[in-house]
């Protein structure tokens, strides 16, 4: 699946943050999009599920060997039902079948994390070919 | 760095570690450095005082994982204290609530100890 900033849509909108690939900005990642769910009014326990899982991502792209780029994208699609939360950087960070749940490795827990944390987790490319995990938090109203 | 690391040694074996601020990708390193210096110094009983974390993530529970081996290999242990409501979510999700043993104080932690 290819995603690209017109798939908001008909929704409220989108944003998109560009962070180096580096530890000191994956609080401002964390931060941003916190304030994106802040303004869609998702419950403050949702915006900690959130937090959580886009500081996972971008520490994942962080950690992985197989990326050559210096940068993470967030891209953050709404509407007035979801807030879809797209995390990439260059190709290789994230795949299809990348491994969960292993308490001694930090990685895969992170990933397991996301994959709790979240409504709906799938891996997809953006629009420029950047491999992504895409993270979906439903708005319960 | 957001990050404080406060450390009160109780005996010649056992030592509280009070960690303030976030537990993530970038502050656990300093806290790993820290840590292994005290465990190093010949305490290795450790109580993680937590109460001031305001958030964790997965390298952070890597981070106390990679303690809790650090102090068994040297026929230590290690404790957790002070445990947030979101810290808690975490370590439960992850089922590490079963694998770190989770006190409600630094009294009850030493006691065992003694």
């Amino acid at each position: 699946m290819a995603l690209n900033n017109s798939a908001a849509g008909a929704g409220l909108g989108n944003v998109e943050l560009r962070i180096p690939r580096r530890p000191e900005f994956v609080a401002v990642a964390r931060l941003t999009v916190s304030g994106v769910a802040s303004r869609l009014s998702f419950s403050y326990e949702d915006i900690e599920d959130i937090k959580i899982a886009v500081a996972e991502a971008c520490t994942h792209a962080i950690q992985s060997k197989a990326v050559v780029t210096n940068e993470i994208r967030i891209l953050c699609i709404f509407d007035d039902s979801h807030l879809a939360i797209s995390i990439g950087s260059g190709r290789g960070a994230f795949k299809e079948g990348v491994k969960t749940g292993d308490v001694a490795n930090a990685r895969s827990l992170g990933i397991f994390l996301i994959e709790s944390l979240m409504d709906d987790v799938s891996y997809a490319e953006m629009e420029d070919g950047t491999e992504c995990i895409r993270m979906v938090k439903n708005l319960l109203r | 760095m957001d990050i404080k690391v406060e450390v009160i040694s109780v005996d010649e074996v056992i030592a509280v570690v009070e960690i303030g601020g976030e537990m993530d990708v970038f502050t656990s390193p300093a806290i790993k450095k820290k840590v292994t210096e005290v465990i190093d110094s010949g305490r290795r009983f450790i109580i993680m005082d937590l109460g001031g974390v305001t958030y964790i993530d997965s390298t952070g529970l890597g981070l106390l994982i990679s303690i809790l081996k650090r102090v068994r290999e040297k026929e230590g242990d290690l404790k957790i204290v002070g445990v947030t409501k979101q810290v808690q979510k975490v370590l439960d999700i992850t089922g590490l609530n079963k694998i770190l043993e989770i006190k409600s104080n630094v009294g009850e932690a030493i006691k065992d100890w003694h």
